[in-house]
C-alpha cells in the first residue's frame, strides 16, 4: 500500500480537491476469465456468467480467496475451503490465485488510467485512486468522467465500482458502500457518509465489529460522540480515519509508478544495416545498460537486442544467462555470436537493448590478495558461469545440466538433471550410489535396459552363469547378488493404466547381479520379476562397471 | 528341521510393524513354523495379544522382545523361565520409567544386571564397526552358552559377503549363529502399508520418503524350506533355532497373580477379615435385623469367595471404598458387583441384591474360571484423590493403571494415510468429514463421491484401501480411565510399567483385555459426573432446606416421582433424558424400582437389534400373553416377561437353550467384544441357532436372540449394572421433582454433562416454576447459587456460565464485593480486573444492578483501562464518563448477545422473534401441534438441539427442534436423510414438513413428526441481528448443537461405543 497515513491534524486543505476511487471487486477472477478468453479466442459472450473462484493455499488447506459475482451469489465467498465448495458444486471453476500478477496488472491499469489524470496511484489489492481535480470538464463533468471510465472497463470485461468525493477516504467509501449516490457533492461528504456503515471508514474488521456491538453502526452515529471518548476506546486510528474521510485532516496522495524498465536505446539519423554498425551500436548500448544495472545493484538474466526497421518490423536476438550479470563484455560476447541472425531489412532506425529479467546481483569482491588460496571460488564460479552460458547459448537450452542425486532405490530414478549452477552447492551423494555400502552401482547406467538372451541361471535367484548381449556370449566367472529392488508402487497408481492386481508390473521387482566375465569385463544385470515356475524369465543388462 | 522365526516386529512396535499379532500367528502356523517369537522394540505391550493369538492358532509363542540400547546396539532377549521374565519386565520398567512417555532409555549395563536366565541374540548392524564388534564380543561372557548372533538375508546384493564375514566373526568371538528374517509383516502384500507407516513415522510423503523406505518386500514370514535354502551354507544357523525353541519355554499362562493381603487384624487370614467386615456391614445395612435369608446369602457368598480365594481382592476394593467414605466422596459400585450381598454390606454397592433378586452366581461362578470385576464410580471431580490414595497406599511398584491401546480409527487412518500419499489437507478433510462417527469399516466409494471427490482418482482410492488396512493398528498406549492393577509383590515383575502422559501416573503395558486374558484382577476407579451433581444437590439440600440425605436414604417408592418419569419430564435426569429414553418412558410407565432397571436396559442396541422392545411392551400392557417358549427358559426370563433384555439373559439362553457350556457362552460374549472377530461370530451364530432349533425353539426366536447377543457384544447392560444406574435415575428424578431449584443449580454446576445444554436446563427449570436470575456482579458467585424466594429458591446464574471468566476472577469479584458495588468505577477499582475480563462481564450483561445494560457497560469498560487515573486512586469518582447516549440495543440483539456470551438467554427464545414470520409461512409452533390430530401434515420449525443416528436405527436419524414453547422430535427415514443430508448436518434452524404421529394418551403420549421435506431456516436467524449495509451478522454461527454427548464421567469405553454420532462429525 503506497498510501501513507498522515495522522497529524495539522493544516486544513489549501484548496478543494476531488478524488476518484475505483474498486474492482472481482479483479482476480475477471483477469482469469479474460486471459482464458484471449487464449481461446472466444468471442465475448453475454451468456450468464459461470461461478469462478481463485484459490490460495494456506497450510495445506486450499481456500477461496476471490470469487466472481456469480460465485459470490451462490455463497462461494472468500474463506470457504475449496473442498467444501466442490462438495456443493463439483463443476465449480477454480484456479490458483496469483497476487503478484494481479499487482502487476494493477500497475498496468494505473498506467492506462493516466488518460483521465496524471495523478494515479494503485490502491492494493484491487483498486485505483485518481486525483481528478480540474480534469472532469473534459468529460462534461464528473458524471461523464465516471461513466466513461465505467464503460471502458466494462467493455474490457472488468466489474467496477467508482466513487468520487472531496477526500480519498470518502471516495473510497463511496465506491464501495454508496451504490445509490457514488458522487458525493463538493463539501458534502459529512452528510453523505453519515448513512454509510462504519466499515466504510477503512478500519479493520475487529474495530468495525466492536463499534457495531456498541450500536454504532453508521458513520453518522460517531458524529455526536465526544472525540475524547472515541479516542480513549478505539485509539486515535479510528478518529484519524474519520477525520481523513471528512477532510478535517489531509491525506497524502502518492502517485507512484514502477521504476523504469532497464532499457536503453539509440536512434540513428540515417538508417544503418551492416553487421559492423549493429555491433558498434550493441557495444555502446551494452555499456550503458551495464552501468544502469550496476547502479541498481542488479544483474540481467535475460537480455534482448531489438532493431526497429524502416518498415515497422522488429528484428530481435536474445540470450539467457545462468547467473545475473552486469558485465558489458559478457553481454556483448554472448549477443555478438548471434548478431548475424539479425535481419536489418531496408534499414534500422532505432536499436534497443533491454533486460527482460533482472535479479539482485550477489556482491562480488574482486580478489583481494592474488594468489591467496581458498578465496578464488567466486571468481571460478563466475568463470564457469561464463563457460556454461557460452555452451548453453550454442548447444541450446537444457543441453548443459548437472546431475543431482534423488532419494530412490530405483537406479534410473536415483539421478536427476538440474540447472548447471545452483546456489548453495550441490547436495551430497548418498551412500547407496557410492561403493561404500553393500549396494554397488555401475559407473555407467544405460538409459534403457537392454534385453539379454541365452541366460542360464539356477532358479530361483542364483546369479546367471552365462548371457548373450549384443550377439556376444559372455561366460560369467564371478558374480554377486541378488540385490532385490521392488517397483515404487505408489508411482504406478498415478499412471492412467490400471495394472491388474497381480500383474508383474503392479508389484514387479528386479533382482540385480554384478557379474564379471572371463575377460574381466563387469556388468550389471537384472532379472525382471521374481522367479515363477513355468513363466518366461526376462533378463536385462542395465549398466557397465569400469 | 524345526524352524521358528525369532525376530518379528508386530504392529505394537508402533508405526513400524505392519501386521497384527493374530495375522503373524496365523501365517506362521500355516507355513509350518514350530513356534514364533514376537519381539517388539523395548516393549511387551503386544505380547498378550500374541499369546492369545498363538494359543488360538495352535502355535507356540516364544516370549521376548528386542532391546535397543541408547548407544545403538540391539539384541533380542528371551527369558527362559518365570524368574527371568520377571527380570525382563523389571528391566523394561527401569528403561521406561527413566524416559519420557513412549520412550525407553536402556543401556547394556542395565541388561547385564538382569541377565540371569535370558537367552540373547545379538543383532549386527548392516555396516560393522569396531564399536558394534566390541558389543558383540561382550555377549559370550555375559551370557555364557546363552548368546547367539543373528544372520539375516536382506537381498541387498552383498548378502553372500556379509553373511560370510559375520560367520567368521561369530566363530572368532565364540557366538553360535542363528538365522532370522527380521520380519515386519506377515505377507509381502503388506509392504505398501509398511511404507506408509514409515512415512507417518518420519512425517514425510511417500514421494519424499526416498531411501527411508525399504528397497524390497522381503521382510515377511518365510517358509522353513525357503529359510533353509537361503542359509544352505550356514546350516548351523537353522539348527540352532531348535535349541532356542527348546530352551525358551516360558509361557505367559504360568503367570500367577497375587493380591495384596489387606489384613487389618494381626493373626487373621484375609478370609477371616472379610467375613468379619461383611457381618459388621450386614448389621449396618439391615438395621431391622439380619434375617435368615440374608444370613444364608452372605454365608453362601463368603463360602464361594473362600473357595476361589478372592478375599484379598474384595478387601482391596473395600479399603478403597472406605477411604472414599472417610473423605466423603460420593461413590457407587456398578456392574456385576451389584449382584453381591457382600459388596452391599462392605459399602461397595448401593443396591440390596437380596431385595432386588440379583443372583450372586452372575458375579462369581464356579463354572467360569474368571476373576470378578468390581467397578466403582466416584464423583468425577474427586476421583483423582482416590487414585492418588491408591498410589500412596500400595506404592508405584505395586499399583499401576491399566493401559488403553489407542488404535487407528477411520478418521485418523484416512488423515495419516492421505498425508503420506501427499493428498492435500482439504481433500483429506473432505474424505474424513463425510464419515459418520467412529466407523471401523473405512470409507466407501459413495462416501467419497458425496464428499465431492473423484473415487476414481487412484491416490484417493489407494488412500482409502490402505487406510482400511491401517484401521485397528495400535497407535500408542494411553492410560485407562481408572482400571487399577494392584499386586502383592512388585508389579514390575509381572508386567513392564511406564510413565503416563499425565504427571504422577504410571501405566502397565497391558490393557484390560490383556489383563483379563491372563486372569489378573483390576479395580475400576471410575468417575461419574452425576455423582458430583448429586453431591452438590445433597449439599444444597442441607444448606437451604436443612435436610440431610445420602444415596441410600433418599425415600424410595415415591409415586409422584414415578408419575413424573412416566410423563417423560426428564430433562437432566440421569440416563433417561435422551430422546429414545423419553419416548420409551410413557410407554413403559415405570411404577417401581425394577421398572427403572428395565427402562435403563431396554433402550440399548442389544434389545433394539434383537427386536425385543415391542414384545416386552405388548406383554407388559397385557396385549400379548407371556410365553417362555419352553419351560426351561422360565427361570431365565421370568422377570422380564419372557423377553430377554439383559446381557446375562442372552448368555443364559445360549447355555440353556442352545446348549453352550458356560465357558463357550463366555467365549461367545468375548468374541463379540474383541476387535477382530476373525469370522468367529459367524461360526457361533450357526451353532447357536441350530442348537436352539434342535432344542425345539422357533428359528425366528433363535435368530432374534442371536441378533440381540450381537448387539450386546458391545452395548449391552447386565442386569446388575442397570440396577446401579437405575438407582441414580430414581435419585436424580426425586431431586428434580421435589427440589427443581436445587436440581437445576446442581446440574448447571456439574456441566458439561448429560444430553442437554445449559439453555435447555434453564428453560426446563423455568417451566417448573423456578425463577432464574441473571449473572450479575453484585449477586453472582462462580457456581450457580440459590437465592431465597418465598418458600422456594430462585437460581442465580453464576459466573461459570459466562464465557471467558475463570473461577479466580469470580473469586476476586465476590471477595471484594463487601456490601456491593455501587457503580462501575467502584467495581473497577475494587475488583481490579483486567480490561479483557471487564469486557467479558459486560458481554455477559452482568452490570444491570448498577444500571448499565450490556451496551452501556461495554462502552464504559472500554475506556477504563486505557486511561487509568492514578491520581484519583483513592477516590470514587461518582460520574463515570461523559454523558453519552448510545443507540438502544433491541431485545433480539440482546438475546443474540446472551447466547454469544452465556450460551443461553433469560430474556426470550430466539425463535420468538421470528414467530410472526413463521406464522406468515404457515408454520406451527410446538405449542400448536398439541392441538393437532395425528396423521396431519404440517410444518414445524425450531433450533436444532440434538441430532442422533443411533447405531441400532439402521440409518434413521432423529432430530430434536426447539422453539419458544418447547421441543418437537423429528424422525427422518434414511432416504429422507440422504436427500437432506446437507441440511441435517449443517443447519442451525430447520423447518420440517411432515406427518404428525401420536402414541399413547395424554399426558403420557409420545409425539413426533415424520419428516418428508426439510428446509434450512438458518438464514432467518441472521436477520435477528441489527443490520447495516445489507449485511446481517452471523448469528447462526453462535448456536452450537448438543449432539448425542457422552456423560463424561461415564465409563469411557461404553461412552465411546454408545455415541453413534458426535457433534464434530457435523462441522
Amino acid at each position: 500500500m503506497t498510501a501513507t497515513l498522515l495522522l497529524s491534524s495539522t493544516t486544513a486543505p489549501a484548496q478543494a480537491r476531488r478524488y476518484l476511487s475505483l474498486w474492482l471487486p472481482h479483479w482476480s477472477t475477471d483477469r482469469w476469465r479474460l486471459s482464458r478468453k484471449a487464449s481461446a479466442r472466444e468471442a465475448v459472450t453475454h451468456a450468464p456468467e459461470m461461478p469462478v473462484v481463485a484459490i490460495s493455499t494456506d497450510a495445506g488447506r486450499r481456500l477461496i480467496c476471490a470469487a466472481n459475482e456469480s460465485a459470490m451469489r451462490q455463497g462461494f465467498t472468500p474463506g470457504l475451503s475449496l473442498a467444501d465448495a466442490l462438495a456443493r458444486r463439483p463443476d465449480l471453476q477454480h484456479f490458483p490465485a496469483n497476487p503478484l500478477d494481479d499487482g502487476h496488472a494493477l500497475q498496468r491499469l494505473a498506467a492506462w488510467a493516466l488518460r483521465f489524470t496524471p495523478l494515479v496511484m494503485s490502491d492494493n489489492p484491487n483498486g485505483l485512486l485518481l486525483d481528478i481535480t480540474g480534469c472532469a470538464h473534459l468529460w462534461q463533468g464528473e458524471a461523464g468522467l465516471r461513466q466513461d471510465m465505467h464503460d471502458r472497463l466494462r467493455r474490457h470485461g472488468y466489474a467496477c465500482r467508482i466513487g468520487i468525493a472531496d477526500t480519498i477516504g470518502a471516495a473510497w467509501a463511496a465506491a464501495r458502500f454508496a451504490e445509490m449516490a457514488p458522487i458525493m457533492p463538493i463539501a458534502g461528504q459529512r452528510k453523505a457518509l453519515a448513512a454509510l456503515p462504519v466499515d466504510a471508514l477503512r478500519i479493520d474488521l475487529a474495530t468495525a465489529e466492536a463499534l457495531r456491538r456498541l450500536g454504532l453502526r453508521r458513520i453518522g452515529d460517531l458524529y455526536p460522540l465526544p472525540r475524547a471518548s472515541i479516542a480513549s476506546r478505539f485509539g486515535r486510528l479510528l478518529l484519524g480515519r474519520l477525520d481523513q474521510a471528512l477532510g478535517d485532516v489531509s491525506e497524502a496522495f502518492a502517485a507512484a509508478f514502477a521504476p523504469p524498465p532497464h532499457r536503453v536505446s539509440q536512434i540513428f539519423a540515417e538508417p544503418i544495416g551492416t553487421a559492423e554498425d549493429l555491433h558498434r551500436s550493441l557495444e555502446m548500448l551494452a555499456e550503458r545498460l551495464a552501468m544502469q544495472l550496476t547502479e541498481g545493484g542488479l544483474g540481467a538474466r535475460r537480455v534482448k537486442f531489438s532493431c526497429y526497421r524502416l518498415d515497422h518490423q522488429v528484428s530481435e536476438i536474445g540470450i539467457g544467462l545462468s547467473l545475473p550479470s552486469d558485465k558489458a563484455s559478457h553481454l556483448i560476447d554472448l549477443l555478438a555470436r548471434k548478431i548475424e541472425q539479425l535481419d536489418p531489412g531496408p534499414g534500422v532506425e532505432t536499436t534497443m537493448l533491454s533486460a527482460g529479467k533482472v535479479e539482485a546481483l550477489r556482491q562480488s569482491q574482486t580478489v583481494l590478495e592474488a594468489g591467496s588460496s581458498g578465496d578464488h571460488s567466486i571468481g571460478d564460479d563466475t568463470a564457469l558461469a561464463g563457460l556454461i552460458d557460452r555452451l548453453g547459448n550454442r548447444l541450446g537450452a537444457g543441453k548443459v545440466y548437472r546431475l543431482v542425486p534423488v532419494a530412490s532405490h530405483l537406479p534410473e530414478r536415483a539421478v536427476a538433471r538440474t540447472a548447471p549452477i545452483r546456489r548453495g552447492g550441490a547436495p551430497a551423494w548418498p551412500h547407496i550410489v557410492t561403493a561404500a555400502s553393500g549396494s554397488w552401482r555401475p559407473l555407467r547406467l544405460l538409459d534403457h535396459p537392454e534385453a539379454i538372451e541365452d541366460v542360464m541361471a539356477p532358479v530361483p535367484d542364483d546369479p546367471p552363469l552365462q548371457f548373450r548381449w549384443r550377439h556376444v556370449l559372455h561366460r560369467v566367472r564371478a558374480a554377486a547378488g541378488p540385490e532385490r529392488i521392488t517397483w515404487e508402487w505408489w508411482r504406478s497408481i498415478d499412471e492412467h493404466t490400471t495394472p491388474a492386481r497381480n500383474s508383474p508390473s503392479a508389484h514387479a521387482s528386479r533382482d540385480y547381479y554384478r557379474v564379471e566375465n572371463e575377460t574381466g569385463q563387469r556388468f550389471w544385470l537384472y532379472r525382471a520379476g521374481l522367479y515363477r515356475p513355468e513363466q518366461p524369465v526376462r533378463w536385462f543388462l542395465h549398466g557397465l562397471f569400469a | 528341521m524345526r524352524y521358528a522365526e525369532l525376530q518379528v516386529t508386530s504392529n505394537f512396535t508402533f508405526l513400524e510393524g505392519a501386521s497384527h499379532a493374530e495375522e503373524l500367528a496365523v501365517q506362521a502356523a500355516a507355513l509350518g513354523h514350530a513356534a514364533i517369537a514376537i519381539t517388539d522394540r523395548n516393549s511387551l505391550a503386544g505380547i498378550v495379544r500374541a499369546h492369545v493369538a498363538c494359543k488360538d492358532k495352535g502355535i507356540r509363542l516364544i516370549v521376548g522382545c528386542r532391546l535397543d540400547f541408547m548407544n545403538g546396539d540391539s539384541l533380542l532377549c528371551f527369558p527362559q523361565d518365570r524368574a527371568a521374565y520377571g527380570r525382563l519386565c523389571e528391566l523394561l520398567t527401569v528403561g521406561r520409567r527413566r524416559a519420557p512417555k513412549g520412550e525407553c532409555h536402556l543401556h547394556y549395563a542395565d541388561l547385564v544386571s538382569h541377565a540371569e536366565g535370558q537367552t540373547v541374540i545379538g543383532l549386527p548392524p548392516l555396516e560393522m564397526t569396531a564399536e558394534s564388534r566390541a558389543f558383540l564380543q561382550l555377549l559370550p561372557q555375559d551370557f555364557p552358552g546363552r548368546a547367539y548372533l543373528a544372520l539375516t538375508h536382506f537381498y541387498r546384493g552383498d548378502d553372500a559377503e556379509r553373511l560370510h564375514d559375520l560367520n567368521m566373526l561369530a566363530a572368532d568371538i565364540g557366538l553360535p549363529i542363528v538365522a532370522t528374517n527380521d520380519v515386519l509383516y506377515h505377507t509381502p502384500e503388506r509392504r505398501p502399508l509398511q511404507d506408509i507407516l514409515t512415512c507417518i513415522r518420519h512425517g514425510c510423503t511417500i514421494d519424499e520418503a526416498g531411501l527411508r523406505l525399504l528397497a524390497n518386500a522381503e521382510r515377511h514370514l518365510k517358509a522353513p524350506a525357503e529359510m533353509e535354502r537361503l542359509f544352505r551354507q550356514y546350516s548351523d544357523a537353522i539348527a540352532n533355532i531348535a535349541t532356542i525353541i527348546d530352551r525358551c519355554t516360558f509361557d505367559l499362562a504360568t503367570l500367577k497373580y497375587e493380591y495384596p493381603d489387606e489384613v487389618t487384624e494381626p493373626g487373621e487370614t484375609p478370609q477371616q477379615t472379610l467375613a468379619r467386615l461383611a457381618w459388621k456391614g450386614a448389621e449396618w445395612r439391615y438395621p431391622n435385623g439380619v434375617t435368615d435369608t440374608i444370613r444364608k446369602q452372605i454365608q453362601h457368598e463368603l463360602d464361594l469367595i473362600e473357595e476361589r480365594n478372592y478375599a484379598p481382592y474384595f478387601l482391596t476394593v473395600a479399603s478403597i471404598v472406605k477411604f472414599a467414605q472417610e473423605k466423603e466422596i460420593l461413590h457407587q459400585g456398578r456392574g456385576s458387583a451389584a449382584n453381591s450381598a457382600v459388596c452391599y454390606c462392605l459399602g461397595v454397592t448401593a443396591i440390596d441384591p437380596i431385595n432386588t433378586g440379583l443372583l450372586f452366581e452372575r458375579f462369581i461362578s464356579t463354572a467360569r474360571n474368571e476373576p470378578p470385576d468390581i467397578d466403582v464410580d466416584f464423583e468425577h471431580e474427586r476421583r483423582e484423590e482416590v487414585i492418588q490414595h491408591i498410589y500412596e497406599k500400595y506404592g508405584r511398584d505395586r499399583a499401576g493403571l491399566a493401559a488403553t491401546v489407542i488404535r487407528y480409527r477411520s478418521r485418523a487412518a484416512i488423515r495419516d494415510t492421505g498425508k503420506a500419499l501427499g493428498l492435500s489437507a482439504d481433500t483429506i478433510s473432505a474424505i474424513s468429514k463425510s464419515i459418520w462417527g467412529w466407523s471401523s469399516k473405512g470409507v466407501t466409494e459413495t462416501e467419497i463421491r458425496q464428499a465431492g471427490l473423484d473415487p476414481l482418482d487412484r491416490r484417493i482410492a489407494v488412500t482409502v484401501h490402505l487406510a482400511r488396512e491401517l484401521i485397528g493398528f495400535p497407535r500408542h498406549l494411553s492410560q485407562h480411565v481408572g482400571g487399577f492393577v494392584i499386586s502383592r509383590g512388585p508389579l514390575s515383575q509381572l508386567v513392564p510399567i511406564e510413565n503416563a502422559a499425565m504427571e504422577d501416573r504410571t501405566v502397565v503395558q497391558w490393557d484390560k483385555d490383556d489383563l483379563e486374558a491372563l486372569g489378573m484382577m483390576k479395580v475400576d476407579v471410575l468417575g461419574l459426573g452425576m455423582l458430583s451433581c448429586m453431591r452438590r444437590a445433597f449439599e444444597m439440600l442441607k444448606q437451604h432446606y436443612g435436610q440431610e440425605l445420602t444415596l441410600a436414604s433418599v425415600p424410595q417408592n415415591d409415586v409422584e416421582v414415578y408419575e413424573m418419569l412416566s410423563q417423560a419430564d426428564t430433562i437432566g435426569v440421569f440416563q433417561v433424558e435422551s430422546r429414545a429414553q423419553m419416548s420409551m418412558l410413557p410407554r413403559l410407565q415405570p411404577r417401581k424400582f425394577y421398572d427403572l432397571v428395565i427402562e435403563v436396559a431396554i433402550v440399548r442396541p442389544g434389545p433394539i437389534q434383537g427386536d425385543m422392545v415391542h414384545p416386552y411392551l405388548r406383554r407388559r400392557s397385557g396385549l400379548e400373553p407371556v410365553d417362555y417358549h419352553k419351560d426351561e427358559l422360565k427361570p431365565v426370563l421370568e422377570k422380564t416377561l419372557g423377553v430377554p433384555l439383559f446381557q446375562e439373559q442372552a448368555m443364559r439362553i445360549a447355555m440353556v437353550a442352545a446348549k453352550f457350556t458356560a465357558s463357550e457362552a463366555d467365549d461367545l460374549r468375548r468374541s463379540m467384544a474383541t476387535f477382530k472377530s476373525n469370522g468367529k461370530v459367524e461360526a457361533f451364530e450357526a451353532r447357536f441357532i441350530d442348537g436352539m432349533v434342535k432344542n425345539g425353539y422357533s428359528r425366528d426366536f433363535a435368530q432374534r436372540c442371536f441378533n440381540q447377543i450381537k448387539g450386546f457384544g458391545n452395548y449391552g447392560f447386565p442386569e446388575s449394572h442397570a440396577a446401579s444406574f437405575a438407582l441414580l435415575v430414581y435419585i436424580s428424578a426425586w431431586i428434580k421433582f421435589h427440589y427443581p431449584d436445587i436440581f437445576a443449580a446442581a446440574l448447571l454446576n456439574s456441566q458439561p454433562m448429560g444430553f442437554y445444554a445449559p439453555a435447555q436446563i434453564v428453560g426446563d427449570a423455568a417451566k417448573h416454576g423456578i425463577e432464574i436470575r441473571p449473572v450479575d456482579i453484585n449477586h453472582s458467585h462462580w457456581d450457580n447459587t440459590l437465592e431465597p424466594q418465598g418458600n422456594r429458591h430462585a437460581v442465580r446464574l453464576g459466573f461459570r456460565q459466562a464465557k471467558g471468566l475463570s473461577e479466580e476472577i469470580a473469586k476476586a469479584i465476590v471477595d471484594r464485593r463487601d456490601i456491593g458495588y455501587p457503580h462501575m468505577a467502584a467495581f473497577q477499582r475494587r475488583a481490579s480486573l483486567s480490561n479483557q475480563h471487564l469486557v467479558k462481564l459486560a458481554e455477559a450483561d452482568a452490570f444491570r444492578s448498577i444500571g448499565l445494560d450490556r451496551r452501556q457497560a461495554l462502552w464504559s469498560v472500554m475506556a477504563l483501562e486505557k486511561e487509568p487515573l492514578p491520581l484519583f486512586g483513592n477516590l470514587e469518582p461518582v460520574a463515570p464518563d461523559e454523558d453519552v447516549s448510545l443507540p438502544l440495543m433491541p431485545v433480539s440483539q440482546h438475546v443474540i448477545e446472551d447466547y454469544r456470551a452465556l450460551a443461553l438467554s433469560l430474556k426470550q427464545h430466539p425463535v420468538a422473534f421470528l414467530r410472526a414470520e413463521l406464522i406468515r409461512r404457515g408454520i406451527k409452533s410446538t405449542e400448536d401441534i398439541n392441538h393437532e390430530t395425528a396423521g396431519r401434515k404440517l410444518v414445524v420449525s425450531g433450533l436444532v438441539l440434538v441430532r442422533q443416528r443411533p447405531g441400532s436405527s439402521k440409518g434413521t436419524v432423529f432430530m430434536t427442534l426447539e422453539d419458544e414453547h418447547g421441543i418437537v422430535n423429528l424422525i427422518l427415514w434414511p432416504h429422507v436423510f440422504e436427500k437432506y443430508r446437507g441440511i441435517v448436518m449443517g443447519a442451525k434452524m430447520v423447518g420440517c414438513r411432515g406427518k404428525l404421529q401420536r402414541e399413547g394418551k395424554k399426558p403420557r403420549e409420545v409425539v413426533h413428526v415424520v419428516a418428508e421435506e426439510l428446509y434450512d431456516f438458518s438464514p432467518l436467524l441472521d436477520h435477528l441481528q441489527e443490520k447495516v449495509g445489507g449485511k446481517p451478522g452471523n448469528f447462526s454461527g453462535i448456536l452450537s448443537h448438543s449432539d448425542y454427548m457422552a456423560h463424561p464421567g461415564d465409563d469411557h469405553r461404553e461412552a465411546r461405543q454408545r455415541i453413534p454420532l458426535r457433534s464434530r462429525d457435523f462441522h
